[in-house]
């Protein structure tokens, strides 16, 4: 308990730039070849950068010339962008102690990180990327274009029920329709996200696989939540696959797709 | 080139100078990311608020009429929350059409920014329930104050605050490790490395 807390003094120290040179290079070497102490350290940097942020924020937020600084920014935002501005560098660097700090934790960080993953099994890191990034589609634009018979009333009724949350009665109500290629990327697309919102990830990957066959007005989202589908169900290649896809398009996913096949090739 | 009062940083932001952007970045980037994470953006957003805030100053200062009449943080913060609040209202007219989780995303990988925020809330409440003579010592070593100056306007000796700040340090440490709600979440993410 003495040792711990001595130990946490000195980090103390560390952090706050008030050790010599050499009580630097042995608390570095410590914490090097200690992984208890190392996620101490991590924690007690995490915590020193945020009150130093936190502080900061409050002082900025109680100044007395606030209503100053915003009739200025005021005036910045009332003014056209000038080229030469437009094309400012903001570039990265901090002070020589900040940084030897800074890359020390981030070697450090590295290390525990892969430590962390070499212990985790793969499919939990797999159900974690799926809750991150699945969220069921919560608009459509679909009972906008038609309710002009009763095909399409019922396709919008089966929509509506997915949207509600619905998902096994709108399963049921695209069950009722006839097959018919005016809506069949409806029916099927949104059949296949109401199997994901039941779990029945499988049904919904047939779905979406035949939705893939030929371009659709679903297509994006259909790449999307496909990948998701295999995600969840550890088809990690058929993923990636997918979300590589999708990368390769403008848009909404593009982004997504490509963080989440980051993380993926990461996880693998 | 040294940097020593707000003018001399808005001057040499006029001049386009490395040194000026380097010292706001250093400087501000930390809290602005805090200030744009408390009103519900992820760490992705707080980076394209900080650059967007430093483009709008370049846009102030380079103005005939400019003239700081507050303090350069202030005025960053006020230029990257008006940012923010635009970039909402953005945010606001896509959702009407279409709304998905997207949004959010960081690239700290499994660091999820809901725990971020507990961490936040443990950090900052730990610190509050700290004594005051701890606090304040604490407070001027985070805002990197030399201890002789923190001891010269406490009215201790410098041996005592520097020892102070280390004793105050890790009663910090021992109420955040205690926190209920830090329990919880080492205790969830271990449950989950074990499942």
């Amino acid at each position: 308990m003495e040792n711990k807390t001595h130990r946490n003094r000195k980090l103390a120290d560390y952090i706050y730039n008030d050790l010599d040179r050499d009580s630097v290079a042995e608390i570095e070497r410590e914490i090097s070849s200690d992984p208890e102490l190392s996620e101490s350290y991590l924690l007690n940097l995490q915590v020193k950068e945020y009150l130093q942020a936190k502080l900061q924020l409050e002082e900025m937020r109680s100044d007395p010339m606030l209503e100053d600084a915003e009739k200025l920014a005021d005036m910045a935002f009332d003014t056209e962008i000038p080229e030469q501005s437009k094309h400012a560098s903001v570039p990265v660097n901090r002070n020589w102690r900040r940084i030897r700090q800074l890359t020390f934790a981030i070697t450090l960080a590295a290390s525990v990180a892969l430590l962390i993953s070499l212990l985790r099994p793969f499919n939990v890191d797999q159900d974690r990327l799926y809750d991150r990034y699945y969220a069921p589609l919560e608009a459509s634009d679909f009972s906008q274009r038609g309710s002009s018979n009763e095909q399409f009333s019922a396709v919008a009724r089966g929509i509506n029920l997915y949207l509600d949350g619905e998902y096994a009665q709108s399963i049921l109500e695209f069950n009722t329709i006839s097959s018919d290629p005016a809506i069949r990327a409806e029916v099927e697309f949104f059949s296949a996200l109401s199997y994901m919102g039941l779990k029945q990830y499988q049904d919904a990957q047939s779905l979406f696989e035949s939705l893939l066959l030929e371009e659709n007005r679903y297509q994006l989202e259909t790449l999307w939540y496909a990948s998701l589908a295999y995600l969840k169900t550890g088809e990690s290649a058929r993923a990636l696959s997918l979300l590589q896809q999708l990368e390769q398009y403008d848009g909404f996913y593009q982004k997504g797709a490509q963080r989440l096949g980051r993380k993926l090739v990461r996880i693998q | 080139m040294e940097l020593h009062t707000d003018q001399d940083i808005i001057d040499s932001i006029r001049r386009r100078e490395d040194v000026a952007f380097k010292y706001l970045q250093v400087t501000f980037q930390d809290s602005i990311r805090l200030m744009v994470m408390e009103m519900g953006g992820s760490m992705e957003d707080a980076k394209d608020v900080f650059s967007e805030g430093l483009i709008a100053l370049i846009r102030l200062v380079d103005q005939e009429d400019f003239k700081l009449t507050c303090k350069l943080g202030t005025l960053v913060y006020a230029l990257c929350k008006k940012t923010w609040k635009q970039h909402l209202e953005k945010q606001v007219a896509v959702r009407n059409y279409h709304v998905r989780k997207l949004d959010g995303d960081t690239e700290t990988d499994f660091t999820e920014e809901a725990d971020l925020q507990l961490y936040s809330e443990i950090f900052w409440e730990s610190f509050q329930q700290l004594d005051k003579s701890c606090r304040d010592i604490l407070e001027a070593y985070l805002k990197e104050i030399p201890p002789r100056e923190i001891a010269e306007k406490l009215g201790y000796s410098y041996a005592y605050v520097r020892k102070r700040k280390s004793l105050c340090h890790s009663y910090l440490m021992k109420m955040i490790e205690g926190h209920p709600t830090y329990i919880r979440i080492k205790q969830t993410e271990l449950s989950l490395d074990l499942r």
